[in-house]
């Protein structure tokens, strides 16, 4: 008898566009005593290390990663759709404005580009999440920032994502709270760590659902029904 | 002796085990007491709902009593487009037991898929609503050392909508629109799997992944005690490798013919595409389950329309060739006679 071959990555994939706020405020030190900057740089470490440990996430996640601001002083896309296997870690730097309109619509494009790369690859996919996170000032003009509202809110009621807003400490929320129907999550205390082994946990835990209900996560309020 | 030999198992998914949540996948086999047919059926419960694994697990056993109640039917009655309106029924019946469940007209919190078979001696049918997967094939000797299990694949594939975690379940108003029903009639070994259990079984839930259902089968064809070939089924499926393709609940029911573990040769499968089975509409007299007796009649019954063909063609050979010989003979009767007449006349005239 032959051993059972438990190969393959036939898996379906769920795509994730993190929206990183580099911008000249995010250099502001925190209760830490680190800065905003640093702590978010230390998470994209932890989301790393948090997949590898999490061996179903490892074969499922996909990221691409946009940043808003820093040395370009633009919203550019930093890392394109990379399998989580393939990918490691890498310090941004902060600087400059933060026209974060302008990074969720590239954002909402690139998920869409990542569902048309896997459906052209035949690989099934999970609904992607798009997440953002900030400090809450945007230095778009209005139209640019409308745009993006109506956008994010377009895509979210057609199920084309999954909008998460996450404020870092101190941000204001005012904004950040149009962009999603969910409530953005006020990160006390940077805790992107948790947030990373968060995101991870609860993809794998994804199981199935269908279209207008909501995925029992395992916990953190005020997600805990989130709609895939 | 049984005809068929069945192994399943449902294990919990690491996803599930890590954050409290019940295994949600359930199954039911059931051997009818003369070993003439075989009922499999298992159901995923969705991860959305609070209830599924309740849902999952009524639907399991209310389908496969279900399907041997439509066994005993077929005995006594030639398969026809009625099995559809059987099927159909017995569904509304599961319905009702899980509203009386439920206690509630909305099975929301209850929702669940169903991948069903039922196999006689001479074929079956797929039942299928939503995900998961039914494959199987028939075996043939390649030489003496070696059988394909490859020969004459057949499937029921998954049913999602765009997204892949997306799916339709029995449980929805709308079910009768994701029925289908597949007849089989060529099958010496079928695997039933939830999506966690084609996440192992199948590549891309399209085709079986030979990697791993030629060493199941093979395991398990050797194995005569039924409560062994559950325990190894249940132990390839928590395998911690296993866990590495899908964090999902793992449910696989199998069956095959006994005769598969009496041949004493190594399987194999090479893969051709696969015919995909599906959406056939109602299942036509005939379709399934013809007994040895009727397929040989079918045969008889191709031979001599061969033979009556063959009698056709020759006889009308027969009569253009022999239409061809009067006429070339009339006309070279006639040419001779005319020539004949033409050289007289002449020999008239030189007589003048």
């Amino acid at each position: 008898m032959g051993a059972i071959d438990y190969s393959g990555n036939p898996n379906q994939r769920t795509p994730c566009v993190l929206v990183l706020d580099a911008s000249g405020s995010m250099a502001q030190t925190v209760s830490s005593g680190k800065t905003r900057m640093d702590e978010l740089n230390a998470g994209i470490a932890a989301l790393e290390s948090a997949l590898r440990q999490d061996d179903a996430a490892l074969v499922r996640v996909q990221l691409a990663i946009v940043t808003v601001g820093g040395p370009t002083n633009d919203a550019e896309i930093m890392l394109d759709w990379t399998d989580a296997t393939d990918f490691s870690a890498f310090p941004i730097r902060c600087d400059g404005a933060t026209p974060l309109g302008k990074g969720v619509r590239l954002a909402l494009n690139l998920a869409e580009q990542g569902k048309q790369n896997l459906r052209a690859a035949g690989i099934s996919y999970t609904r992607p999440w798009v997440m953002i996170i900030s400090d809450g000032e945007p230095t778009d003009d209005n139209d640019e920032w409308n745009a993006a509202v109506s956008e994010t809110k377009a895509a979210e009621q057609t199920k084309k994502v999954e909008i998460f807003p996450i404020g870092v400490e101190g941000a204001d929320l005012s904004k950040l709270k149009e962009l999603s129907t969910k409530p953005p999550l006020m990160l006390s205390g940077m805790k992107f760590k948790e947030l990373f082994v968060w995101l991870s946990s609860s993809l794998s835990a994804a199981s199935r659902s269908r279209p207008g209900e909501t995925l029992q996560l395992p916990s953190t309020d005020p997600w805990r029904n989130v709609g895939l | 002796m049984p005809s068929w030999l069945s192994a399943s198992a449902s294990v919990i998914g690491t996803g599930h085990s890590a954050s409290g949540v019940p295994c949600q996948d359930s199954h039911c086999c059931i051997q009818r007491g003369d070993d003439k047919w075989l009922a499999m059926v298992i159901s995923d419960g969705a991860g959305t709902a609070k209830y599924s694994d309740m849902g999952a697990n009524l639907v399991a056993k209310s389908f496969a009593h279900s399907l041997i109640a439509l066994s005993h039917r077929i005995d006594h009655r030639e398969p026809g487009a009625w099995i559809n309106d059987f099927v159909i029924g017995r569904i509304l019946k599961t319905r009702d037991e899980l509203r009386s469940l439920a206690k509630s007209e909305s099975l929301k919190e209850y929702h669940c898929t169903l991948v069903a078979c039922l196999l006689g001696e001479a074929g079956g049918f797929i039942i299928h609503i939503g995900d998961g997967a039914a494959f199987g094939g028939a075996a043939k000797a390649i030489d003496s050392t070696k059988c394909s299990l490859s020969d004459h694949l057949f499937s029921s594939p998954p049913e999602n909508g765009e997204y892949s975690n997306e799916t339709f379940f029995i449980t929805e108003g709308d079910w009768i629109k994701h029925l289908r029903i597949t007849p089989i009639s060529n099958a010496d070994w079928i695997v039933l799997g939830t999506d966690g259990g084609t996440a192992l079984a199948m590549v891309a839930d399209r085709d079986p992944k030979p990697g791993f259902v030629v060493p199941l089968i093979t395991s398990l064809a050797y194995e005569k005690d039924l409560d062994a070939r559950n325990a190894k089924l249940a132990e390839i499926l928590a395998d911690a490798q296993a866990d590495r393709l899908t964090s999902d609940d793992k449910t696989i029911c199998l069956a095959f013919r006994k005769s598969l573990g009496e041949l004493n040769t190594q399987f194999v499968m090479p893969l051709p595409t696969i015919t995909q089975a599906q959406n056939k509409g109602p299942i036509e007299k005939n379709s399934i389950g013809k007994s040895t007796q009727q397929n040989i009649t079918s045969l008889q019954n191709k031979l001599k329309r061969k033979i009556l063909w063959k009698v056709q063609v020759t006889r009308k050979v027969m009569i253009i060739t022999i239409g061809l010989i009067s006429a070339i003979s009339v006309a070279t009767w006639v040419f001779m006679n005319y020539e004949n007449a033409d050289v007289r006349q002449i020999h008239k005239g030189d007589g003048k």
